[in-house]
């Protein structure tokens, strides 16, 4: 007992957090997308013409901003992800924002020293190791990998983790 | 009082003072002049360009008084051209037909449904064709939840969020909805579901505030994702919970009382 409890903070994420959120728990994403609208429709009373109107100037700018990242994650990989087993063969196929959190949990796995098993929890819920190019994963989900997707509740998220995790050992074992 | 007349005689312009009394000293401004006021067809390209690009009308009131150090228009001039811009843009449609008109124009994908038993419109969903192809790209996590104050018919507007790959959000869909009721929202989400081109990638997670129709609603047109409520109202129903059990002293081994309070805070960090 006394051994668990000076880890039962790090251990409870194997019991809770099996949600894929992606960080998201509140309803903040969705009052600051609020905000947004109502910065643009600038007044309360318009019809429904003005209303759309003033919507699709917002979409616009909207998809400009993600197309951005989109591209940026698609030609970026930062310095400290090059020339790294792990990582180099994600650049291009995951987000950068996903590398990041990887990054973050495989500090935090080198810490707590159980790799495989956290890897999997990781997956499971914060982890978002989501890919850029959809078409590429439904893919690959289609041919080979698509068992994985039978016997598990998160779906797509899994198929990185075995893909990463096989990264994972071939790293340690070289 | 003067009126003015032309001598049909020698072609000239004449004067008849009638009255060379006047009731108050001359104005030293020409400000709130209906004549002075108006707006010239150069200052009203100005407007229409700059209404074209959102500004606000002071910040366009501010422009023409930039540009022109004489002009003497003020604000509700410029309300009034751009209403004028408006209902020109419309012609003679009504708001909902050149809304259906504008939607069809970029390839939007909207849903209405009617009253029943009659053929006032209830409610209306629509999509912009990029956001729904992000939606099926992303369809993992969705917020939802209504906002008031978005029209003049003060109708809630509805809308759903999503979140790409790269941490930013976008908005899949946004829907007017007469009523926050459980019918309203079973449509809604039915029409949302319709977005969605293969059954394989249907939204895992769903995240609503505590609204119990919309929970209710969310439970039953996406039985295989996982609904989650707003994380502060878990917060308050754990802290609630917990002071019910806490009537008895929950102590620790060591006697130290503990505080409902770190009970809470342990459970949420959870």
């Amino acid at each position: 007992m006394i051994t668990l409890k000076e880890v039962k903070e790090k251990i409870v994420r194997a019991w809770t957090n099996h949600v894929m959120h992606l960080g998201c728990r509140t309803t903040n994403m969705v009052e600051s997308a609020h905000a947004l609208i109502k910065k643009y429709l600038d007044n309360s009373v318009g019809d429904l013409g003005t209303c759309w109107e003033k919507l699709y100037d917002m979409l616009v700018l909207q998809f400009t901003a993600i197309q951005t990242t989109f591209g940026q994650s698609v030609t970026v990989l930062e310095h400290r992800f090059k020339d790294v087993t792990l990582y180099s063969g994600l650049g291009g196929h995951v987000s950068r924002w996903a590398l990041d959190n990887i990054a973050l949990e495989e500090s935090r796995c080198r810490e707590t020293l159980c790799m495989a098993k956290k890897f999997v929890v990781v997956f499971k819920g914060l982890f978002t190791g989501f890919h850029v190019h959809v078409e590429l994963l439904l893919k690959s989900l289609k041919t080979s990998q698509f068992n994985w997707m039978r016997y598990t509740t998160i779906g797509l998220g899994y198929v990185w983790a075995k893909k990463v995790m096989k990264m994972v050992f071939l790293s340690r074992m070289s | 009082m003067v009126s003015g007349y032309l001598s049909r005689k020698t072609n000239e312009w004449g004067l008849n003072i009638l009255n060379g009394v006047h009731n108050h000293a001359m104005e030293p401004a020409l400000k709130g002049q209906i004549l002075a006021d108006r707006l010239k067809e150069d200052d009203k390209k100005i407007v229409r360009d700059l209404t074209k690009s959102k500004m606000l009308p002071r910040n366009i009131l501010i422009n023409l008084k930039n540009k022109r150090p004489l002009c003497m228009t003020n604000i509700k001039q410029v309300y009034n051209e751009r209403q004028q811009i408006w209902k020109s843009n419309r012609g003679d449609k009504k708001p909902l037909q050149y809304l259906i008109s504008k939607l069809e124009e970029h390839n939007y994908t909207y849903f209405s449904r009617t009253q029943s038993e009659s053929t006032t419109i209830e409610d209306i969903f629509l999509a912009h064709p990029t956001s729904a192809k992000l939606f099926n790209n992303f369809p993992m996590v969705l917020v939802m939840d209504s906002t008031y104050k978005t029209n003049m018919y003060k109708i809630p507007m509805f809308e759903v969020v999503g979140v790409t790959s790269t941490d930013l959000t976008y908005s899949v869909g946004i829907g007017f909805v007469t009523h926050e009721k459980e019918e309203n929202f079973v449509w809604v989400l039915k029409m949302l579901r319709k977005l969605l081109t293969s059954k394989m990638n249907v939204s895992k997670v769903i995240v609503t505030d505590r609204d119990m129709s919309l929970m209710k609603t969310v439970g039953n047109v996406f039985p295989e994702s996982y609904a989650m409520n707003y994380y502060f109202h878990v917060q308050a129903n754990v802290k609630q919970r917990c002071i019910l059990n806490c009537k008895y002293p929950l102590g620790k081994k060591d006697g130290k009382e503990v505080k409902p309070r770190d009970v809470v805070k342990k459970i949420m960090r959870a």
